[in-house]
């Protein structure tokens, strides 16, 4: 199983969880009543934004955005409108909760110097904990890991650069091989010449990756197409992973309505792939047809 | 042992007559009375028959000859040294038949292949005084002494006793620990592994430290190994035996916490699905880490269940133990749930209503000996089955083992009397005689202690000895009671009556140990101090057993040890019964 499937069986146990079963509760809640429905998609969609980067603490931070705008004049109807939902501050701890585990886990599965224990942040099923283990292990496999240890271990600049890469990306939701992406590279690059901060960039990234497949699995988010529903499927290599460009059948549900950012590809002959999405365009012709094209990133080994 | 060899000359290389040489033994053997050489034994490099003595002189920090007059006793000595790989045959060849005398040093050949550097000169020898201790505190003279190390951990000692020192420790068996002073020094602990009669009033002795005896005795087959540095290999193979922390890692080697995926084989249980219980993961032969393991092992192919957890520990061997404890763990669980036979699941502790039959006779479910241990982070595997030697001999009824006429007719008599029924007298002791053999026949550790405490009850269960009160006090006991209880609760006679009994119980009874030492004294049984440690360890540990707490481990040696005593104590009480 790989690092990744493993990320989503982590998402569907941490469903069972009593805090799982908490904030979907509150999901449920928040989607059933009976407010305004612009200030729910905002609410969410602000959720999405930022998910990548915060996971589970997106939703927290999603609350302090609209707090944080509750003077500003021209949005105080949408703020007051999102910040009315009720059992929102109660959805808001759960996730939080969720998302301290969730924040533990990847100590667990990229530290050496970490002893097995029950998490504290949550209450944890039995088959959680073995998910966690066997996700720690997998990710042991990855090739490089072992060099980032070492650096980690050994080169005192190499802390120092992931503190400045922090700083650099500022908690954001940062695509790979954007701009930002690029910048921050180049930046680290000039900063620490002697270290390997392309290390730091891979974990980072693959850190994020994993949390928000985590993230998008609870939440039954993961983009989930068949091979099947694509029409024509482009894939370019680069040095640690390929990059796709596939345009999906009309057939396909376009509209779906899990928001994720997470591909799951699915075939009736391969264990399922994982991708990072980094565009969805949805194409609407004259005749009525549509089509969604998407891109996204496939990282090798996870 | 240290002062009897020299551990930096194996690691040397040496040329002896001008053929490249490895030092494969250094012995310390007694050419006279109190008088000793230190003899080494060369094999070729190219050649593993060619074998050549030298002699090490200590003082005078020389390799040199050995002389002529004392060549009988060390090639005496060195034949009764277990060589590996056929050289034992060479080496019992040797004679000194037709060697010239000579002052210069010269090579004389002793058998075909055996050469040794000779002079007829004297050369010297060093005066020592070796003691060895069977019982604490009775320090014995030997009467022939040779020491081999073959390495640092590869020792054998060989000495002869006199038959009058032997009967005066009676409590010591070829079980128990031997103690070694030079010259007055403390110098180790060896354990007899053979013990002959060579003559009429001597008997040979030949011993091994305690680490020989265990790793000999242990057996990691079918090994294959890929990935492992070899610090981590040694450490495991080297603690599997019994010997933890002896590997010495260097300063340099990242020492931190790893994961390790430990894969074993369950028989006797079959899956319909996957699941887990606790960490441990029990798997079927699709799933895609068991392919991984089974493609690296063929061995493992032939099981249809296996059990997989996933252990975070500093040392690949605390990772086996506490992976292997939890699959343990983990069947004990799972046969407790699926031997349950109640109508609702759980042993009625939950709703769900299951269909049960009657059968209660599938194989026993338990870990096959195919272990697989991978480091994910080091794309490292290793696998080997481990299981502890059994010599798949049949244990051989000699007539010699069997005690003096007198003796065996009196048990024999005691047998016929109990006939097969309950006497209460005799039966206990025959049932402890059961339970001892149980201890002694047992794999498990936990089986092998509580059925050797039990043995031990049935002995001490008729036994009387003073009680921890006298009659008097335990009477004034009795009545401050019963005033505090009349005082405190009142009338309730049903309850007083309960203290009581339970007070005089206590106190009327006399200890476990008491009883124990009251026996020993009563048929004067030799009983070592360190076999009384022994029972005390093990009734310590037999309480740590059933009342779950963890427990060290006693090596496997000690166990016997203990069987052993309990059984002789058993012998002496039955031989004093009337028949």
């Amino acid at each position: 199983m790989s690092v990744l499937e493993k990320c989503e069986k982590i998402g569907v146990e941490l469903r069972s969880t009593p805090e799982g079963e908490q904030a979907l509760k509150y999901l449920r809640q928040i989607e059933n009543i009976s407010a305004d429905e612009i200030a729910k998609v905002e609410f969410f969609k602000l959720i999405n934004k930022y998910s990548l980067k915060l996971h589970f603490y997106a939703v927290e931070n999603a609350i302090d955005i609209f707090k944080a705008n509750d003077s500003n004049s021209e949005i105080k109807w949408l703020v007051d409108s999102v910040l009315s939902i009720e059992g929102l501050e109660e959805f808001g701890e759960c996730n939080t909760r969720l998302g301290a585990f969730v924040q533990g886990l990847d100590h667990i599965a990229f530290s050496n110097s970490v002893h097995y224990q029950l998490p504290k942040d949550i209450t944890a099923t039995a088959k959680l904990i073995r998910l966690c283990n066997s996700l720690t292990v997998e990710c042991q496999r990855i090739d490089w890991l072992p060099s980032f240890l070492k650096e980690y271990y050994t080169d005192p600049n190499f802390k120092e650069a992931i503190s400045r890469f922090d700083q650099l990306s500022e908690s954001k939701r940062i695509l790979p091989f954007s701009r930002k992406d690029r910048m921050i590279s180049k930046i680290l690059k000039k900063e620490f010449p002697d270290s390997k901060t392309q290390l730091i960039h891979h974990l980072v990234r693959i850190l994020a990756y994993i949390k928000c497949v985590i993230f998008d699995s609870f939440y039954d988010n993961l983009y989930e197409i068949r091979e099947e529903d694509i029409c024509s499927y482009r894939e370019l290599q680069l040095t640690d992973c390929k990059y796709i460009k596939a345009v999906l059948k009309p057939s396909c549900r376009i509209l779906d309505s899990n928001r994720g950012w997470i591909l799951k590809l699915c075939s009736n002959k391969m264990p399922a792939k994982y991708a990072q999405l980094i565009s969805k365009r949805f194409e609407f012709n004259s005749r009525g047809s549509s089509s969604v094209t998407i891109k996204a990133i496939l990282y090798h080994g996870l | 042992m240290d002062r009897l060899y020299n551990l930096n000359l194996f690691s040397q290389d040496f040329i002896i007559g001008r053929v490249p040489s490895k030092l494969i033994l250094q012995t310390f053997v007694q050419v006279g009375e109190g008088q000793y050489m230190k003899i080494l034994i060369f094999q070729a490099l190219n050649n593993a028959q060619i074998v050549t003595l030298l002699a090490l002189d200590d003082q005078n920090k020389m390799i040199g000859p050995i002389s002529t007059d004392y060549l009988p006793d060390i090639i005496n000595a060195l034949k009764s040294i277990p060589f590996p790989d056929n050289l034992d045959i060479q080496l019992g060849e040797m004679s000194i038949d037709g060697i010239g005398q000579s002052e210069k040093p010269i090579f004389v050949k002793l058998s075909q292949c055996v050469s040794a550097l000779v002079t007829s000169a004297p050369t010297t020898a060093t005066k020592t005084d070796i003691k060895i201790e069977l019982i604490l505190g009775k320090q014995l003279e030997v009467a022939k002494f040779c020491f081999a190390a073959f390495d640092g951990i590869n020792t054998h000692v060989h000495f002869d006793l006199l038959e009058e020192d032997l009967k005066s420790c009676p409590a010591w068996g070829i079980l128990s620990k031997i103690r070694f002073y030079i010259d007055g020094q403390f110098a180790g602990d060896y354990y007899a592994q053979i013990a002959t009669i060579s003559s009429c009033n001597t008997i040979s002795f030949w011993c091994q430290t305690k680490i020989s005896s265990v790793l000999d005795r242990k057996m990691m087959v079918k090994t294959h190994i890929e990935g492992f540095n070899i610090f981590e290999i040694s450490d495991f193979i080297v603690s599997s035996a019994g010997l933890l922390n002896c590997v010495s890692i260097p300063d340099d080697f990242l020492k931190a916490h790893k994961w390790y995926t430990l894969i074993v084989p369950v028989v006797g249980l079959e899956l319909d699905s996957e699941f887990g219980l606790g960490c441990v993961e029990f798997c079927l032969p699709e799933n895609e880490e068991i392919r991984r393991a089974i493609s690296f092992e063929n061995a493992l192919r032939s099981f249809q269940t296996y059990a997989l957890v996933h252990i975070n520990s500093e040392k690949m061997y605390a990772a086996y133990e506490q992976g292997k404890r939890q699959i343990e763990q983990a069947l004990d669980l799972l046969v407790n749930l699926i031997k349950d036979d109640s109508l609702l699941s759980g042993h009625s502790l939950g709703s769900k209503l299951i269909e049960r039959n009657i059968n209660r006779f599938e194989n026993k479910v338990g870990v096959a000996p195919q272990v697989y241990i991978e480091s994910p982070s080091a794309h490292a595997k290793f696998s080997f089955d481990y299981f502890e030697r059994k010599d798949n001999t049949t244990l051989v009824a000699k007539k010699q083992l069997f005690p003096d006429r007198l003796i065996l007719e009196k048990l024999e008599l005691l047998l016929i009397k109990a006939n097969g029924m309950q006497d209460e007298e005799i039966t206990p002791l025959f049932n402890s005689l059961k339970w001892i053999r149980k201890a002694w026949d047992s794999a498990d550790y936990e089986d092998q202690i509580i059925s050797a405490v039990i043995a031990l009850e049935f002995i001490i269960s008729k036994e009387t000895d003073a009680p921890l009160l006298d009659k008097s006090t335990r009477k004034e006991c009795v009545r401050a009671i019963e005033k505090i209880i009349r005082e405190k609760i009142g009338e309730n006679e049903g309850f007083l009556e309960t203290v009581i009994k339970k007070f005089h119980h206590s106190y009327t009874e006399p200890p476990f140990t008491n009883k124990l030492k009251s026996l020993i004294k009563r048929l004067n049984i030799p009983v070592s101090e360190e076999e009384m440690a022994l029972i005390k360890s093990a009734r310590d540990q037999r309480n740590s057993i059933i009342h779950g707490k963890n427990e060290i481990l006693m090596p496997s040696d000690d166990v016997y040890r203990l069987c052993e005593c309990i059984s002789r104590i058993a012998f002496y009480k039955l031989y004093s019964l009337e028949v």
